[in-house]
């Protein structure tokens, strides 16, 4: 990323001077970014059928951002009466778009890995799983867990996997990729 | 109309036209202290600090024990202001060594951020690698997950259960443990 900060010259130095401070200051201002941690709300959907979490269901996401970074954590969880899984491999919405030097993906393994999570089940501990965390389109990632058995790697998905899902179950992730200003 | 005003997030100094030919005065900075305020702001912006921290090696009912040979190690890279990236160790030892019981503890060197809190007490935070130095087999890499509640990290085996004395396999001597974890910090 370049900032193009404004480099005063010549014999108008003293007149230009605070305009091109003030712009200088912006520039990097912007780039900086804000100290505090953000909260945004991600959009949960899926590949065949979108699931609903749920009358109190919940879906949280957090970032920080240093320069063009950014550290985003968050989770979903279904709960309360009306909660469907869905169907297909589950998609979550990320705080900004990310770069895409590493093409994006919707197939399990394919795209880029940005991090890692689990899936959580409140019945069973068998359930908490450690996941990767794989960037699905420039705004949006899905998440792989190893298969049941081979090699592979598989999509988390609604049609039950790694389990049925049920109230008390989610998904937590974190996430690091670089974002695209455009 | 004589004046400044600050960006938003820094809080970088940005003297008007008036404000910017000002001399030091006793009662007035002028811009040249303003300036000096605005290099050391963005000098702050892109330092990196590394340090060594002491890795404690704790558990929720009863503490491990280290034999002979074995340590503990962690390092840490901080990017101002507000991001950690650390990495560690563990060597079991031999002769002497007790594992313990109970889900295992780790400290961190700084406090993570108070919004680092999902539900259920756990926020993924990096992967570690055990090795079982007496069966291969064993050997798993882990899920790294802060614990709020206890201001500790802890570890999740492949197969959900929490890393401890006996899963996902019995801790043995010369086992080893190593990792890395990233997570934004308190505000500085």
């Amino acid at each position: 990323m370049v900032l193009s900060l404004v480099t005063p010259i010549g014999s108008n130095f003293i007149k230009d001077f605070p305009s091109q401070n003030a712009v200088n200051c912006n520039i990097i201002d912007a780039y900086a970014g804000p100290y505090a941690i953000q909260t945004y709300t991600p959009l949960l959907t899926a590949v065949t059928t979108n699931p609903v979490l749920g009358s109190t269901g919940t879906i949280t996401g957090f970032y920080y951002s240093i320069f063009d970074q950014i550290y985003t954590w968050g989770e979903f969880k279904f709960n309360g009466t009306g909660s469907n899984k869905g169907a297909g491999t589950y998609i979550v919405t990320l705080p900004f778009k990310a770069k895409t030097v590493f093409p994006p993906s919707g197939f399990s393994g394919e795209g880029p890995i940005l991090g890692s999570g689990m899936t959580y089940q409140v019945s069973s501990a068998v359930g908490r799983q450690p996941i990767t965390v794989q960037l699905q389109t420039a705004n949006t990632m899905m998440f792989n867990i190893k298969a049941d058995s081979g090699f592979g790697s598989r999509a988390v998905s609604g049609t039950d996997i790694p389990f049925a899902w049920a109230n008390g179950d989610g998904v937590k992730w974190t996430a690091r990729y670089q974002r695209d200003p455009t | 109309m004589m004046g400044t005003t600050v960006s938003t997030n820094l809080g970088l100094i940005k003297p008007d036209s008036d404000e910017s030919i000002k001399a030091n005065m006793p009662t007035f900075a002028g811009w040249a202290a303003q300036n000096t305020i605005n290099m050391d702001k963005i000098d702050a912006l892109f330092r990196a600090t590394t340090a060594t921290y002491t890795l404690n090696w704790t558990a929720d009912t009863t503490s491990p024990t280290l034999g002979a040979g074995g340590f503990t190690e962690g390092k840490f890279v901080r990017l101002w202001p507000r991001m950690v990236i650390g990495f560690y160790r563990i060597n079991i030892g031999g002769a002497g060594a007790t594992a313990g019981s109970g889900t295992y503890r780790f400290n961190l060197p700084v406090a993570p951020a108070t919004e680092m809190t999902l539900t259920d007490d756990a926020v993924p935070i990096g992967r570690a690698l055990f090795t079982d130095s007496s069966a291969v087999v064993s050997s798993s890499v882990f899920l790294a997950s802060y614990r709020p509640s206890t201001g500790n990290m802890f570890f999740r085996a492949p197969s959900g259960a929490a890393f401890s004395d006996t899963l996902p396999v019995a801790l043995g001597q010369n086992d080893t443990l190593s990792g890395y974890f990233i997570y934004p910090t308190a505000a500085p």
